[in-house]
């Protein structure tokens, strides 16, 4: 049956497209973890740096100052050692009194000694007007360095010579309060190697001297002429960035004093930045095994988080189909995330449960009315056999009145004319007739039976059987049996219909121990299947246990009708009782050796009430 | 006063018969007036518009059930419901030993409720006690006057 869609909830909503839940919270967390290590680690480097920046400013600073310390020393003994060659008494005389003789004295007094020959190139004695006078080594140079150191000696200009620098020392040779000449000498600018690592370990790794002139133009690392370092610095005392050849410098310039010298002191920024760039590094890679780990981390939360909404998606899409009648769900998973899918498999399976719930319903309205439909037919039959069994009653047993009452006419009226035979069939047809009446009424009990309605109460079976017998004694006081009735023995049942089938068992054992000498009947209780089974047992004439089978049949009898009277309708009747209680009766015996019947009165498991 | 009669509604001759002759043959000597049904049986107590009602009342009624036209239960309810028959002793004689026909008997008023057994002989002593009983023993209401 089909039950029409209700406007409003017939397919879910199909939700937009997006990335599985699975993903998207690995993603997210992985997201702000990377965001997170990014932060920290240039937070991080960003201060490591500023602080190498700063102690490298500082250690140039010192360096510088410490270097210029030395300088100032060495121009204080360069300057002595002019004066000192000055004030020579050969270098004097010639000064104030040029000769041949004196010149040659004065030539020889400029050549340097022992001590200052690797570095001195040249020397010469200039007249105060600049006029040379005498000379020793290259004076090619010469007339720059007049104009350079003239006049008030000191330390001239640094001046490129061939593969390394040139500077001139001059001295004024003085006599009598009045400058006769000069003395100037050109050294050779050098350093050994170890005194530049000496100077090299002072200032640190990386850091590079250089002296120039403040003009720019000439540049020396100690060790001979180098291009220029970096871009033009004024020589402020300051640490500034500035840009070289080789990259980008933190560098100080200062000038030195007594000279037109600028001592320059450089470091590459990378030495600066090494460790922050190094910590960066080890950041980066610690921020990149957090980040892997956190994505694991976030990947196997995701699965167990969505493992279980998988799964119960997985079972309301199969519950729904189920729903559906096999079909498969509609387009499993077919955009959306898994909670969308979880939505829509619920909703549809809402849905479907609804209908079924609705189908049920409908199902459960047609079943009532085809069962009140059976229940009136029932109504309509029962009245019937009602009917048939009133009119049976009245009809059928009119007749058997009259054959019985007219035979008895003849025989009390013409008894005379009748001769022996004629009066025994008289006797046999009334004998028949009231043996039918006994059945019409027997077959009444049973169908009565049948519709009686049962009202179910606590029975004691042990007063009913002694109630029973008692009748059965006194019906029959000639009779000798001895009865035994086990004590309280109770069940739930009708107590009509449990007298009717007691009198009918009872009944029984006494009728079959009418010929029985020393006749015993007992009624007692033994367990069978975990519940009670009654018995009626007696030793009375018993029957063949392959006929048992049949012994519960309306108007089955074992004995012929001369033997024991009866219609055979007493076990059916029984049979009747116990089976309307939901139990079960059989019987067990042996020809001549008595009879048991055993009857139950609930089912083996029970808690059907019967009514 | 009764005239000491017996009304016997029954319908079936053999029975009527049978009784008939189970009466005599207890010497119960009272006239017995047989009605066939049911609307004999009324015509009989009250009359008809073409006959009139009988002068006086029968001793008891002995009533069968099923009776064609109007049945025993009718008849008696009839009679329970007229001020003239309202205490006349009426006794269900019948085949019937439904329980239902028992209980509605007795609740319409019947006096006494007897199944007419198969065997002749056991008939024939219920008819005798009847007619003992009703005719001899039990003392009847009086008559009402008639208007």
């Amino acid at each position: 049956m089909t039950v029409p869609h209700p406007p409003g909830e017939s397919a879910p909503r199909r939700p937009p497209r997006r990335l599985p839940v699975r993903l998207r919270l690995p993603l997210v967390i992985g997201g702000l973890l990377a965001i997170v290590v990014a932060a920290y680690s240039w937070a991080a480097y960003d201060g490591v740096r500023r602080a190498s920046t700063r102690v490298a400013q500082e250690r140039l600073a010192a360096a510088a100052s410490q270097i210029l310390g030395l300088l100032d020393a060495n121009v204080t003994a360069l300057d002595s050692t002019a004066q000192a060659l000055a004030g020579n008494r050969d270098i004097r005389a010639f000064a104030l009194a040029p000769s041949a003789a004196r010149r040659a004295a004065a030539e020889r007094a400029l050549r340097p000694g022992a001590a200052d020959r690797a570095e001195v190139t040249a020397a010469a004695l200039v007249s105060a007007d600049g006029r040379p006078l005498a000379a020793f080594g290259d004076t090619a140079r010469w007339a720059d360095h007049s104009a350079g150191s003239g006049g008030t000696g000191g330390v001239g200009a640094l001046r490129r010579a061939g593969d390394s620098l040139e500077y001139s020392v001059a001295a004024p040779v003085s006599a009598g309060g009045r400058v006769a000449g000069y003395v100037v000498q050109w050294r050779r600018m050098a350093s050994s190697a170890r005194s530049r690592d000496a100077l090299n370990q002072l200032i640190g790794a990386g850091a590079r001297l250089y002296l120039g002139d403040s003009a720019g133009g000439v540049w020396s690392d100690f060790a001979g002429p180098v291009a220029a370092p970096v871009e033009h610095l004024a020589p402020s005392g300051r640490v500034v960035g500035s840009r070289g050849a080789s990259g980008d410098f933190l560098a100080i310039a200062r000038p030195v004093a007594r000279t037109p010298w600028v001592l320059l002191v450089t470091i590459p920024e990378a030495t600066v930045l090494a460790p922050a760039r190094a910590w960066l590094r080890g950041g980066l890679l610690v921020g990149i095994v957090v980040l892997a780990i956190g994505l694991l981390a976030a990947w196997a939360l995701s699965r167990s988080l969505t493992g279980p909404l998988i799964r119960m998606t997985r079972e309301a899409e199969a519950l729904a189909a189920e729903a559906a009648g096999g079909a498969p769900p509609a387009a499993p998973g077919a955009g959306g995330d898994e909670l969308d899918r979880l939505a829509t498999a619920f909703a549809t399976m809402a849905v479907k449960v609804r209908e079924a719930q609705r189908e049920l319903e409908a199902r459960v309205a047609q079943r009532t009315a085809e069962l009140a439909e059976r229940n009136r037919a029932l109504v309509a039959a029962n009245a019937e056999l009602d009917a048939f069994a009133y009119s049976v009653s009245h009809d059928l047993r009119a007749p058997l009145r009259s054959i019985d009452g007219f035979s008895q006419v003849l025989l009390e009226d013409s008894a005379a004319r009748l001769d022996a035979a004629a009066r025994d069939a008289l006797q046999r047809v009334r004998a028949a007739s009231q043996r039918m009446g006994l059945l019409i009424d027997d077959l009444l009990a049973l169908s009565r039976l049948t519709r009686a309605d049962m009202r179910v109460a606590s029975v004691d079976l042990s007063a009913l059987a002694r109630e029973v017998t008692a009748e059965l004694e006194r019906s029959a006081p000639e009779r000798r049996v001895a009865v035994t009735i086990a004590p309280e023995l109770s069940a739930r049942g009708d107590p009509r219909l449990l007298r009717v089938a007691l009198e009918n068992l009872l009944g029984n054992a006494w009728k079959y121990t009418g010929r029985t000498p020393e006749a015993r009947i007992e009624f007692g209780a033994t367990a069978r299947d975990g519940a009670p089974a009654f018995f009626v047992r007696d030793n009375g004439a018993g029957f063949d246990m392959q006929y048992a089978a049949k012994l519960f049949g309306a108007f089955q009898r074992l004995h012929p009708a001369g033997e024991f009277d009866g219609t055979g309708v007493g076990l059916a009747i029984v049979h009747r009782v116990i089976t309307r209680h939901g139990g079960r009766v059989w019987a067990e015996g042996a020809v001549g050796r008595g009879a048991t019947f055993y009857f139950t009165l609930e089912p083996p498991l029970g808690g059907r009430e019967v009514t | 006063m009764s005239t000491g009669a017996i009304l016997l509604v029954e319908d079936n001759p053999d029975d009527v018969t049978l009784t008939l002759r189970a009466l005599k043959s207890q010497r119960v000597t009272n006239d017995v007036i047989v009605a066939n049904d049911g609307v004999a049986a009324l015509e009989h107590l009250f009359g008809s518009e073409t006959t009139p009602a009988a002068p006086e009342l029968p001793s008891v009624v002995l009533l069968d059930l099923k009776l064609p036209k109007v049945d025993g239960l009718e008849v008696l309810a009839r009679i329970r419901g007229d001020e003239r028959t309202r205490f006349l002793p009426v006794v269900i004689l019948t085949s019937s030993d439904e329980d239902r026909d028992v209980i509605e008997g007795y609740r319409l008023g019947a006096n006494s409720y007897v199944r007419k057994p198969v065997d002749f002989v056991q008939f024939a002593d219920a008819a005798r006690q009847l007619g003992l009983y009703w005719l001899l023993i039990n003392r009847a209401p009086p008559a009402p006057r008639r208007p």
